[in-house]
């Protein structure tokens, strides 16, 4: 039973989602490397420019800026690697949807730098999701966990200690 | 009467919490998951995929036949050899679920460990959880209703219902002719080229026909016949995303012939239109139009490819004509061991380079209902006006009921 339960366990774990992949401050850090460099007007980007559809989680910052980032250097949790990241792309020009305008410029100038398109970066809305459309990405980045049959048997697993019955 | 204490009470209402949580997790495993396509089945000259699936153009849950071949065909048998009758744990939960006739059951559970290294950075590394969805059909005559139910790590999923609970498909349909035509409504794998699991493959990513959640919701008719299979989709729209403007409307279909055992050459074909295309966000035309073909010379060995053309029409923009493609082989030396290479590329529009990846990789069905991969890959990406070389390794534990 004991086996069974470890098992069990194992796999919930599994399951259940790990960290977001999304870090949280990273549309912060982003504001903060365009804002202290330049004169430029201060917003924080979505959470769309690096995750399809602005959605959030393990294995979703796959945008083309999201992989030129990658490839510079951006590792998910780190700030500063996406400081270092958005310099080095800066250095090299670095132009995700072939526009003629390098990633950075467009994010300075709130255009979206994965869409040749001259569309605005943070005036996007949606697309949403879930049935009725009602659901956004959540800005945070956060997540819900993965599985109900995790949430169920989290607080089954903690030890009791096994006492007799009494009759 | 005999009354129990508190303690006694605790420790009973602990083992029925207990069960009622496993009972969920088995149930939530038991669906069988939407990427459990097998293209190189071909080799067991299987040209269709309707005989053992309830999606006839492949992958998703499995028929009753399909369930039994899944353990003949697939898993590798140790000491006794092989059989040409599945064994006991061919059943549904491992036999330990039995449903009635009308009912087919399943479930399935995916998880990744993904490490991937950028040339001249760090190595990065994330566990994924692909799937974990449960799915049934209820199957009356020639009635047909198919759903599925999973979770996911993300929000906002394009199959998401709400957060991160996710409906890839979901149909009413009927079967006539002994199941040689199908007719189906509802959220549908988009019929296009190979129906494969590797969905991140630049001929599943460009022509966005992958199984992870690009379904639509639409009406479909497919044909299954000896030599002849195909199926043609009229696409509404996917609507578990909104707004509107980014629903893409169409329709997408193949057609593919077996002039020959174990030979399939196939044609695909799809347009749509946005009012605003997921990435580009402008309206949008998008068209992708391609060739396909598998081929077993051996038992032991298939070829699978494909070749697509992708075009964009965005409006304001130039228009873009580019192509994917993709060629595998399959080795299959003792059953249920897999030896997999692959070769693909894909260039978005003219005047920009060309991407290009490497597989080599292993899977063995090692058990009933479950199965190991392990994945080399190398890639070599594109991006506007870069380009971006990495490694990566993929190691996957798979599990279906």
């Amino acid at each position: 039973m004991r086996t069974l339960q470890m098992g069990v366990a194992f796999v919930a774990i599994l399951s259940i989602s790990g960290l977001a992949e999304a870090t949280p401050r990273f549309p912060q850090v982003i504001y903060s490397y365009l804002y202290s460099d330049y004169t430029v007007t201060p917003y924080q980007p979505p959470c769309a420019v690096c995750h399809e559809r602005g959605s959030t989680g393990s294995g979703t910052a796959q945008t083309p800026f999201a992989i030129s980032a990658k490839a510079h250097g951006l590792q998910a949790g780190d700030n500063a690697s996406l400081t270092s990241a958005l310099a080095a792309m800066r250095k090299d020009g670095a132009d995700s949807d072939n526009d003629g305008i390098p990633d950075v410029q467009e994010l300075e100038d709130n255009t979206d730098p994965n869409s040749p398109a001259d569309v605005s970066l943070s005036d996007q809305a949606g697309p949403n999701s879930g049935c009725g459309g009602g659901n956004k990405a959540n800005a945070s980045g956060r997540h819900a966990p993965t599985t109900a049959a995790g949430l169920m048997l989290l607080p089954m697993l903690r030890r009791r200690k096994r006492k007799p019955l009494v009759y | 009467m005999m009354q129990l204490s508190p303690a006694a009470i605790r420790s009973q209402l602990f083992r029925v919490r207990f069960l009622l949580g496993f009972c969920v997790f088995l149930l939530m495993a038991a669906w069988p998951s939407q990427a459990h396509a097998y293209a190189w089945m071909l080799r067991h000259d299987y040209n269709g995929c309707a005989t053992c699936h309830t999606d006839p153009s492949g992958a998703g849950l499995l028929t009753a036949y399909g369930r039994a071949q899944s353990d003949v065909l697939l898993r590798t048998h140790y000491g006794s050899g092989s059989s040409d009758e599945p064994g006991k744990s061919a059943g549904t939960a491992w036999g330990l679920i039995t449903p009635p006739d009308w009912l087919l059951l399943g479930g399935q559970f995916r998880a990744l460990g993904f490490y991937m290294k950028p040339s001249g950075e760090k190595w990065t590394h994330q566990m994924v959880l692909m799937q974990a969805d449960l799915a049934a059909q209820v199957q009356l005559g020639g009635f047909r209703a198919n759903a599925s139910l999973g979770a996911v790590q993300s929000s906002g999923s394009r199959a998401s219902v709400v957060g991160p609970l996710v409906s890839r498909e979901h149909w009413l349909g009927y079967a006539f002719k002994d199941d040689t035509f199908l007719v189906r409504a509802g959220r549908i794998n988009l019929p296009f080229g190979l129906r494969m699991i590797e969905h991140t493959m630049f001929v599943r990513a460009a022509t966005r026909t992958d199984l992870n959640d690009t379904q639509q919701h639409g009406v479909a008719f497919a044909y299954s016949g000896e030599i002849l299979r195909a199926e043609v989709m009229g696409i509404l729209g996917n609507y578990q995303n909104s707004p509107d403007a980014y629903r893409e409307r169409g329709y997408s279909g193949y057609v593919e012939l077996t002039p020959a055992q174990r030979v399939g050459i196939g044609l695909s074909s799809l347009v749509t239109h946005a009012a605003k295309d997921i990435q580009l966000q402008v309206a949008d035309t998008r068209q992708a139009h391609g060739i396909f073909a598998r081929y077993a010379p051996h038992s032991m060995v298939a070829l699978l490819a494909e070749a697509d053309l992708v075009l964009h029409s965005p409006a304001g923009l130039p228009s873009s004509t580019g192509y994917a493609s993709m060629l595998q082989a399959d080795v299959e030396p003792i059953q249920g061991v897999h030896a997999i290479a692959a070769a693909e590329s894909f260039k978005q529009q003219a005047g920009l380079g060309q991407s290009w990846a490497l597989w080599a990789g292993s899977a063995w069905f090692f058990a009933p209902h479950a199965d190991l991969r392990l994945d080399l890959m190398r890639r070599s990406d594109v991006m506007g006006n870069q380009r971006y070389n990495s490694s990566a390794v993929l190691a996957q534990f798979h599990v279906f009921l």
